[in-house]
């Protein structure tokens, strides 16, 4: 009987610490109107709405450290100059737990249709949260709403 | 004067009499020509000259000495605002209409070198790379309006514009803000040698067709007649062109000409710059983020 109960705690510990090792260190809420997808690769997160605009985070080691005007300075550079994205502004955001942020709106031209894309960042010690929101033009200033709450309601752990 | 007619032989008093006849007679008759020739001359007609028959070269030197004088001082005052966009909108030069009817083909060679300022004409082609070329076609044109400017032509990604000279620099630096600037050209122009160039030859080519239908007035004969009107027809299609050159010359002088060309952001526009070593952010972007 004491073997069973030791052998239990011991695999309850495991799964705790499997589940530690393989959750994410951030909550995200998902807007009404859209749904989470499941089984995301890319991203830790990922919701859409029936409309195709879409929302996804990703969960970033902070290696090396940077502050966060240097990440900030980074994803401008790389989606202006190498994605072919046109920065239309940036904006400073807060998370639902106080960790400040930088958004960055971008624009692009797909063909005569235009879209935007939003970049949201927080860096902590030992993490960088990627918030992205992207669609047509149309559909994101339809849903700016749903997306600055999501970036409201971020939290992280 | 009575002692010098008696003093004469009889024959030599009758002679010297009708030589004062004969030269009464030659000068009544040249100034009938002349009336005839004012009183047959078309309403509007340029006047003749009045040394036509002798010592032109003369009245044309000194009518060309107050024409340069003239024109020297017509310079001297648009100096300031001759051509040069930033300081001030180039006055229009004119499209030399009767100015030189009473100059002389005999100008003096000007020297552009030594103009108070020069005629410059203005012209810029920009490619921008911008978000929505709809909106930022929109904008150009709503900025060269403000600027005093209009639209020439405009299509889906180019717009051609015109503002005043004048405005031509300012206008450009808020044309470069509507977009990144993958291309600037701005070129001058430099016209001032063809501007007084053209003058000179428009006014000699009015003497020439003032001189041709006097002779056409004059002409005895139906061949001559027939022969000076294809000559004055022929001089004043030149007339006409050169004074459709100088028109042409003093609208490009009055506004600069902007092009731009707007494109939307793409990678090949843009130049190459460092690759942070940082996978994730090359996965960043619309693509995989809508690829569900």
């Amino acid at each position: 009987m004491k073997f069973t109960v030791q052998w239990r705690s011991i695999a309850l510990l495991g799964l705790a610490l499997t589940a530690s090792a393989c959750g994410n260190a951030f909550q995200a809420g998902t807007p009404p109107g859209f749904v989470e997808l499941p089984d995301q690769e890319e991203y830790d997160y990922r919701a859409t709405n029936a409309d195709g605009l879409v929302l996804a985070v990703r969960e970033l080691e902070h290696e090396p450290k940077g502050e966060l005007s240097f990440w900030t300075k980074a994803i401008e550079k790389q989606l202006r100059e190498r994605a072919g994205y046109a920065l239309l502004g940036t904006r400073d955001v807060k998370a639902k737990t106080g960790e400040p942020g930088k958004q960055l709106r971008f624009g692009h031209d797909q063909g005569r249709t235009p879209y935007l894309y939003y970049v949201t960042l927080f860096a902590t010690d030992d993490k960088l949260f990627v918030i992205e929101a992207g669609g047509t033009k149309a559909l994101m200033e339809r849903h700016a709403a749903q997306i600055d709450w999501t970036v409201a309601n971020f939290e992280i752990d | 004067m009575n002692l010098w007619i008696h003093c004469m032989p009889r024959g030599r008093v009758w002679l010297t009499c009708l030589g004062w006849l004969v030269l009464i007679w030659c000068t009544g008759c040249a100034g009938a020509k002349q009336s005839e020739a004012a009183a047959a001359r078309a309403p509007g007609a340029a006047p003749m000259p009045q040394a036509a028959y002798g010592g032109e070269a003369a009245l044309y030197a000194d009518d060309a000495q107050e024409e340069v004088a003239a024109d020297s001082d017509r310079r001297t005052a648009q100096a300031p605002a001759a051509g040069v966009p930033g300081r001030a909108p180039p006055v229009a030069p004119p499209a030399s209409g009767n100015e030189g009817t009473a100059a002389s083909g005999s100008l003096p060679a000007r020297d552009p070198k030594t103009l108070a300022a020069p005629l410059l004409i203005y012209s810029a082609n920009l490619q921008l790379a911008v978000f929505e070329a709809p909106q930022a076609l929109d904008r150009a044109e709503q900025l060269a309006k403000e600027a005093g400017g209009y639209l020439v032509r405009r299509d889906d990604r180019t717009i051609v514009v015109r503002v005043p000279a004048a405005g031509f620099h300012g206008l450009l630096d808020r044309m470069l803000g509507l977009g990144d600037v993958l291309h600037r050209n701005v070129s001058v122009r430099d016209v001032t040698e063809e501007f007084y160039d053209l003058q000179i030859r428009i006014r000699n080519a009015e003497l020439v067709r003032e001189r041709l239908e006097q002779l056409l007035q004059r002409a005895q004969k139906v061949e001559e007649a027939l022969a000076v009107e294809r000559e004055l027809e022929r001089v004043a299609g030149e007339v006409e062109r050169l004074k459709g050159r100088m028109k042409l010359l003093s609208e490009l002088l009055a506004f600069s000409t902007i092009t731009l060309e707007f494109q939307p952001r793409a990678v090949q526009h843009v130049e190459s710059s460092v690759n942070l070593p940082f996978p994730w952010l090359q996965q960043l972007g619309l693509g995989p983020l809508l690829s569900l």
